[in-house]
């Protein structure tokens, strides 16, 4: 190699390595901006439907691959005890296959957030970007999250024990890890979200399924569950 | 985006409503405004009551109910009493218990957009008693907004201050902590600004009801910004599928026996009732 390729090899060489590290310290202690912004107000497309992009939802919880302990704790389970039917968080696996899903996205310094039009079935997701796991238990689980390009991956851990996989009642344990993927596709217009279920206790491998969310102008409309709901926990 | 003339017509022909200019001087957004005001803000007892020095809170909590007594209606006094506050408490109905609830009795946090600001309650059963609200600020009120807890809210930018206008409120807040009433006539004007060099976040409140109350009055009050890194705490109004269980049939039993009590006490407005009206 000439002496002129060399010096040229090495500057690429240092560039790259370099440059993401200058990106990160711009960013410092504002992470959420080291990716593109995903504040928007998005609406789950509906299955069976390709846009004209070619994108569909693939997948969902109803299909996740049960061990046999866990298929036969569904199986005592049933639909009237199910968390939305008493307007409670029915958690994230489900949520964001959730039929009409309306997400409302920020970001804050160190986080993003994410709320939902129906606020008792999804509560609020706060996303950190800037810490690593808490312990404890809670609905929608603890989620940290980091930019991989313009991806926004989320770790979420930490569910209690009340919510189900899917309508059916399949059951999770307290070992149950959720990754989301997170990106604009088709231009801006959609934000593409993979979700992976692992949970060892209750799953026969790890699980993905994707949905598109539509970006939209309308707005989040205020819902109360316990004016659909007549005889709740009757 | 121009409005050229033959869009203008098309849309007068077809009878659209273009938004109205608001009758104040409007101004465009501070720069940086996002970077501002989106955080954490302490109640008026996180910040330990007491106002910035040179300031002064109108209105304080416990005065709330009082004020809005010496301001109302005779028919919005008697509806008050008549309020059963352990039945109709929107906090024990995990609802939203409306503006003079939400953020005057613990902290808060402000997300921004470029289309609007979300005042997301901590208090009681987080979001779901103290709500979410959201402020537009990129229209003008809905022409038929749906009658909610907090309201159609509007924000526009008068210099450094934001200017939001409230309508369309359901009647089943409170003016205050304790069933002061008011009517869907509810119109609130609240100016927000920075004082004390940024440190707190100005709240004044021009509480109106043309229904419901004889005159305007107008409340304030201060929140102090926090260090952002404090986390939201997450909230419900019961932690556990037994315990919603349980509070739904005590609610519905509750709410049956006092059906049954009104039935009973029921009086039919008599013609000089229906006059004063």
């Amino acid at each position: 190699m000439s002496g002129n390729n060399r010096i040229i090899l090495l500057s690429v060489l240092v560039a790259g390595v370099a440059l993401p590290v200058f990106a990160q310290t711009a960013a410092g202690t504002r992470p959420e901006l080291a990716g593109p912004d995903l504040t928007g107000v998005y609406q789950l497309i509906p299955n069976g439907v390709t846009l004209p992009e070619g994108f569909k939802n693939e997948g969902g919880p109803d299909r996740v691959p049960l061990q046999l302990s866990a298929l036969a704790t569904q199986k005592t389970r049933s639909p009237k005890d199910d968390l939305a039917k008493l307007c409670l968080p029915v958690g994230p696996f489900r949520m964001m296959a959730w039929e009409r899903n309306k997400i409302d996205v920020y970001r804050s310094p160190g986080r993003i957030t994410m709320l939902f039009e129906n606020y008792f079935l999804g509560h609020m997701r706060t996303m950190y970007l800037d810490r690593p796991h808490t312990p404890g238990t809670n609905w929608v689980g603890d989620s940290i999250a980091r930019w991989e390009r313009d991806t926004l991956v989320v770790d979420t851990t930490g569910f209690n024990e009340y919510t189900w996989l899917n309508d059916a009642g399949a059951p999770h344990s307290d070992a149950l890890h959720l990754i989301e993927r997170y990106r604009l596709v088709g231009g801006g217009k959609y934000l593409e979200v993979k979700v992976t279920a692992e949970d060892a206790k209750t799953l026969t491998r790890a699980y993905t399924y994707t949905r598109y969310y539509e970006r939209v102008n309308t707005e989040i409309q205020e819902h109360i569950c316990w004016d659909d709901v007549l005889t709740v926990g009757e | 985006m121009t409005r050229t003339p033959g869009r203008f017509c098309a849309a007068a022909l077809l009878g659209i409503a273009l938004p109205a200019l608001p009758a104040v001087a409007q101004t465009p957004p501070p720069p940086n405004w996002m970077e501002q005001w989106v955080g954490m803000y302490g109640s008026v007892d996180h910040a330990g009551k007491n106002p910035p020095p040179g300031f002064k809170i109108l209105v304080p909590l416990e005065e709330e109910d009082e004020v809005a007594l010496a301001h109302s209606q005779p028919w919005a006094i008697a509806r008050r009493e008549a309020t059963d506050y352990e039945l109709e408490d929107l906090a024990q109905m995990c609802k939203p218990s409306g503006i003079f609830r939400a953020y005057n009795v613990a902290a808060f946090e402000l997300l921004v957009s470029p289309e609007k600001i979300t005042m997301i309650g901590m208090a009681g059963g987080g979001i779901h008693t103290s709500g979410i609200r959201r402020i537009y600020l990129n229209r003008p009120h809905l022409e038929h907004p749906p009658l909610t807890f907090f309201g159609d809210s509007v924000g526009h930018w008068e210099g450094e201050t934001l200017v939001v206008d409230t309508i369309g409120f359901n009647d089943n807040t409170w003016l205050g902590q304790d069933r002061s009433r008011h009517s869907n006539a509810l119109h609130i004007v609240e100016r927000l600004r920075f004082v004390a060099n940024g440190e707190y976040l100005e709240h004044i409140y021009v509480v109106d009801d043309p229904f419901a109350l004889t005159s305007p009055y107008t409340m304030s009050r201060y929140h102090k910004k926090l260090a952002s890194q404090e986390p939201v705490p997450e909230k419900l109004c019961e932690d556990s599928p037994e315990a919603r269980r349980a509070w739904v049939k005590l609610h519905n039993r509750a709410k049956k026996e006092w059906e049954e009590t009104r039935k009973g006490l029921a009086v039919k407005p008599e013609a000089k009732d229906r006059e004063r009206q």
